[in-house]
C-alpha cells in the first residue's frame, strides 16, 4: 500500500510562464510538486503523453523537419512509440498503445496532418522571415523562464505562437448575462509573461501574441506593455511569497473542483483530503475500511464509512484482497475511481491507487 | 398495441451457474467467442410490464352447489387485491376473508428451467466501432441513439441465427429462445463495452440445437456471409430483391408473429453486419469509405441520401450537400450549422484510427468551427424510423 511520508518543503527557484497561472490558484500544488521532485503520486494522464507527441509532431512541422506525408506518418509512429516507452519505464504498461488509451487518436493525427499542408504554404528564410522553434527565454533574474513554441521575426514585426493541443476558448458571461466564446484566462497570461522574457531579452516586445490549435485556427491574444510588466512582477511576487510560506509553515491551499481534479499531488495534500469529507463530486474517496469482501468472479469490493456515509468500492483485483482486509478499520484514501450510476458507489480502474 | 404487449411472453434471463465438476464449453471461432453450457438455468420472469402484482395474504370461502352452505375455507391464500373480491353466480360463489397476517406486497412471477445455453459475443471489435448498446445516463444524445442501432444489430443477428438454425434443422423457429442480451467488456486495453447474444432450447434440459449451433458454427457463419443456395433462407435474404425491396425487416426474412415485440427494432442489415464482426476482425462498417464490398454497406450511402432528403423535406431544410461523400444538412444563419448522418455502429465518441470517417469528421468540424456552427450528429437507424425524434432529441440549433 502507497504512503506519501514525510514532506519535506523545498525552495522554488523558477516559475514557467505555463506553470504560472496554476501556481496562482493553488501554490501549495507546485509546493508539493518541489517537494516530490516533480515526480508525480498518480498517474499521468495518458492524454499529457500524447499532448507530447503531438506538440513535438507540430515543432517539427514548424521547423520543416517534415515536409511530406511519409515524414509525417513516420515522425508519428516514431513520437508515438517514444512516449509509448516511456510510460513503460514509467510502470504505466497499461496505457501502453496509445490510441487505445486516449480520446480521438485519429481524429488528432489528421488534424496534425493538415498542419502539414500548411507548411508549404509558408515562406522561406530567405524572404526576410526568421523562424525560431521551441527556444527558451528566461528573465535577467532568472526567476521567471520557459521556451517558447514558435517566434517569428520579420524587420518590424515579430509574432509569439504557442500551439495548444486541446481547446484555446472557454465560454464566459459578458456583462448582460450573453454567453460569449473568449480565450482562456491562462493562456492569455502565459503568453504575456512570453512577451515579457522576449522584451528581457531583445529589448523590445513582440508585435502579436497567438495561440494555434490542432484544427489550425489562430486566436490572437490583444496586449498592451505594461499589462505584461504587471503580469511578470505578480509572478515574481507569487514565487517570493510561495518560498517565504515553507520558512513559517503558513501554508495556504485552495481546493476546488478546478485546482484538484488533475493534481497529480493530491495524496499529500492535508487540504484536499479534509475537502474530500464533505465534497463527493470527485472520483477520490476517503474513510475507514468497516469490510472487505471477495466475490466468486475474483472481484473485491471494500465498503468504507466516512462520517455518517457508507462508501462502497468495487472492482479491485483479487490481489487487493489481502492488503485490504488486514488494514481494516484503519483509514484509506482511494484515487482515480469510476462514479457508477448509484450514489456513494464507485468502481476501480486501471489507474485507481489506495495511499494509506 | 397494449393488449399485444400484455399477452406477449416476458423476457428470458439466463443464470450462470459454477461447477467445477462440469465446465462451460469454449471455442474461438473466427472473430466469434463462443461458449456453451448444460448446467445453466434460465428464468422467464413477469414483471406485469414492471408494474408488478400487488397482493397479499386472504382466507377464501368457496361453495358449491353441490355444498352450498358451508363451503370450503381456504386460508393464507396470496391474491392479487384486484381479483380479492367476492363473487356469486349459479351457485359457485367465493367470499374473501382478510387474514390478520395479510400485509401488502409487490412481487413478479417467475418460472425456471435447466436448460442448454448458447453464448456468443465478438472476441475483439475493431477501434472503429462502438457496439456497446447500454448508453450510460451521461453519455451525449447522439451516442444514446446510436446505442438503439447497435441494440438493433445484436437482436437482429440473434433472430437471423434463430431462424438460420430453424431453417437448417426443419424446426419451428420457436423451439430456440432468445434470452435477453447482457454486458460484457472487451479484454483488449479499451474498456469498452459490448453486448454478448444468449440462445437456448426451448424444451427443459435441451433439445440439441443450440449445442448444434455451437458445433457448427463455422459453416452457419460462413453460409451467412455468401449463402451457397439461392433458395434458402439465407439466399433469399441475399437475393438482389429483397434488398432492394426490404429496407429494415419483413416476413421473409426477420419478422415472425412471435417476435412481434421486435419488430421496430428488428434490421437485416445491422444483423448481418453484426454477424460479419463476429466474422472478421477487421471489419470496420465503412469507417474507411468502402462500402461497395458488403451486401449489408453497398447501398448503405445511397439509403443514407434519401433518408437524408425526406428528413430535410419535412422539417424545411433547404442545403443539402456532401462531405467527403457523406450526406449532409446545413443549416442556420450562414448555413454555419451541419447534421451529418452517420450509420450506427460508428465510433464518433472516440475517433481512434486515421480513416476517411476521421477526415471526414474533421472537414465537418472545421468547416462549423470556421462559421462557429455546431455539429448534430443522427444515425440512419433512428433517422430511417423516426425522424419527428431526431429533429426534436438531436438536431443542435
Amino acid at each position: 500500500m502507497n504512503k506519501v511520508g514525510k514532506i519535506v518543503f523545498r525552495k522554488i527557484n523558477r516559475i514557467s510562464p505555463s506553470q504560472f497561472y496554476s501556481m496562482k490558484n493553488c501554490a501549495y500544488k507546485s509546493l508539493l510538486a518541489e517537494a516530490f521532485e516533480k515526480k508525480p503520486l498518480l498517474p499521468v494522464s495518458p492524454n499529457a503523453y500524447f499532448g507530447t507527441v503531438l506538440h513535438k509532431m507540430l515543432e517539427l512541422i514548424a521547423k520543416g523537419a517534415i515536409r511530406n506525408e511519409d515524414d509525417f506518418n513516420k515522425a508519428f509512429d516514431e513520437q508515438v512509440k517514444l512516449q509509448e516507452e516511456n510510460l513503460k519505464q514509467q510502470g504505466y504498461d497499461f496505457f501502453v498503445p496509445l490510441q487505445k488509451n486516449v480520446k480521438d487518436f485519429g481524429m488528432k493525427k489528421i488534424l496534425l496532418k493538415k498542419h502539414l499542408r500548411n507548411v508549404s504554404k509558408k515562406p522561406t528564410a530567405s524572404s526576410g522571415l526568421n523562424f525560431y522553434s521551441e527556444k527558451w527565454f528566461e528573465s535577467k533574474d532568472k526567476l521567471i523562464a520557459g521556451k517558447i513554441d514558435l517566434v517569428i521575426e520579420e524587420e518590424q514585426e515579430t509574432e509569439i505562437i504557442d500551439f495548444k493541443t486541446g481547446a484555446i476558448t472557454q465560454d464566459v458571461l459578458d456583462d448582460e448575462g450573453e454567453i460569449f466564446s473568449d480565450i482562456k484566462e491562462e493562456y492569455k497570461e502565459q503568453l504575456k509573461l512570453y512577451a515579457y522574457l522576449y522584451f528581457e531579452t531583445n529589448g523590445k516586445f513582440p508585435t502579436q501574441l497567438s495561440l494555434v490549435d490542432l484544427a489550425k485556427q489562430k486566436f490572437t491574444i490583444d496586449f498592451t506593455e505594461s499589462e505584461c510588466n504587471i503580469i511578470f512582477e505578480e509572478a515574481k511576487e507569487l514565487l517570493k511569497t510561495t518560498n517565504e510560506s515553507i520558512s513559517s509553515e503558513k501554508f495556504v491551499a485552495n481546493p476546488s473542483e478546478a485546482n484538484c481534479k488533475y493534481c497529480l499531488y493530491r495524496p499529500a495534500c492535508s487540504f484536499f483530503l479534509k475537502h474530500l469529507e464533505t465534497d463527493y463530486s470527485f472520483s477520490d474517496v476517503s474513510g475507514s475500511i468497516i469490510n472487505v469482501v471477495k466475490y466468486q468472479n475474483g472481484n473485491v469490493s471494500v465498503f468504507l464509512e466516512s462520517g455518517e456515509r457508507k462508501i462502497t468500492v468495487t472492482s479491485f483485483p483479487t490481489e487487493k484482497y489481502d492488503e485490504l482486509i488486514n488494514r481494516r478499520d484503519k483509514q484509506i484514501s482511494v484515487f482515480n475511481l469510476r462514479k457508477e450510476a448509484t450514489e456513494f458507489v464507485y468502481s476501480a480502474t486501471k489507474t485507481t491507487i489506495v495511499y494509506e | 398495441m397494449k393488449i399485444i404487449t400484455r399477452l406477449s411472453r416476458p423476457p428470458i434471463f439466463a443464470e450462470k451457474i459454477n461447477d467445477p465438476t462440469n465446465p462451460d464449453q469454449h471455442q474461438l471461432v473466427k472473430n466469434a467467442d463462443l461458449i456453451i453450457s448444460d448446467k445453466d438455468v434460465t428464468w422467464r420472469v413477469n414483471t406485469n410490464s414492471d408494474r408488478y402484482f400487488t397482493g397479499k395474504l386472504y382466507n377464501t370461502n368457496n361453495r358449491f352447489p353441490f355444498n352450498s352452505v358451508i363451503g370450503f375455507w381456504f386460508n393464507d391464500q396470496w391474491l392479487v387485491n384486484d381479483l380479492a373480491v367476492n363473487s356469486n353466480s349459479n351457485g359457485y360463489s367465493i367470499f374473501i376473508q382478510p387474514n390478520p397476517v395479510g400485509q401488502d406486497e409487490q412481487i413478479a412471477l417467475a418460472s425456471n428451467k435447466k436448460t442448454e445455453i448458447f453464448r456468443i459475443a465478438p472476441s475483439t471489435v475493431s477501434l472503429e466501432l462502438d457496439l456497446n448498446m447500454f448508453s450510460r445516463e451521461t453519455d451525449l444524445p447522439h451516442i444514446k441513439a446510436q446505442s438503439n442501432g447497435v441494440r438493433s444489430g445484436y437482436y437482429s443477428a440473434a433472430f437471423l441465427l434463430q431462424r438460420i438454425l430453424a431453417d437448417k434443422l426443419d424446426v419451428d423457429p420457436t423451439e430456440i429462445e432468445i434470452a435477453d442480451i447482457s454486458m460484457k467488456t472487451l479484454d483488449d486495453g479499451t474498456e469498452r463495452r459490448i453486448a454478448e447474444i444468449i440462445l437456448t432450447d426451448e424444451l427443459p434440459n435441451g433439445s440439441g440445437f443450440v449445442r448444434y449451433l455451437y458445433n457448427n458454427f463455422q459453416n452457419i457463419l460462413a453460409e451467412a456471409m455468401i449463402p451457397p443456395d439461392p433458395t434458402n433462407y439465407l439466399g433469399k435474404i441475399h437475393a438482389p430483391s429483397h434488398q432492394h425491396s426490404c429496407k429494415d425487416a419483413c416476413y421473409d426474412c426477420l419478422k415472425v408473429y412471435r417476435n412481434m415485440n421486435y419488430h421496430s427494432l428488428l434490421d437485416w442489415k445491422l444483423g448481418l453486419a453484426m454477424m460479419r464482426v463476429m466474422s472478421d476482425s477487421t471489419y470496420v462498417c465503412g469507417t474507411d469509405g468502402n462500402f461497395n464490398d458488403y451486401i449489408e454497406l453497398n447501398d448503405w450511402l445511397a439509403f443514407a441520401t434519401e433518408l437524408r432528403n425526406s428528413f430535410a423535406q419535412s422539417f424545411g431544410f433547404t442545403h443539402l450537400s456532401e462531405i467527403n461523400r457523406l450526406p449532409v444538412i446545413k443549416f442556420g444563419r450562414n448555413q454555419k450549422n451541419v447534421i451529418m448522418i452517420v450509420h450506427p455502429f460508428w465510433d464518433l465518441r472516440n475517433i481512434r484510427e486515421a480513416n476517411w470517417l476521421a477526415e471526414t469528421k474533421a472537414e465537418i468540424d472545421e468547416y462549423t468551427s470556421s462559421r462557429n456552427g455546431t455539429v448534430s450528429i443522427i444515425d440512419t437507424f433512428n433517422l430511417h424510423r423516426r425522424p419527428g425524434w431526431c429533429y426534436e432529441k438531436l438536431v443542435n440549433r
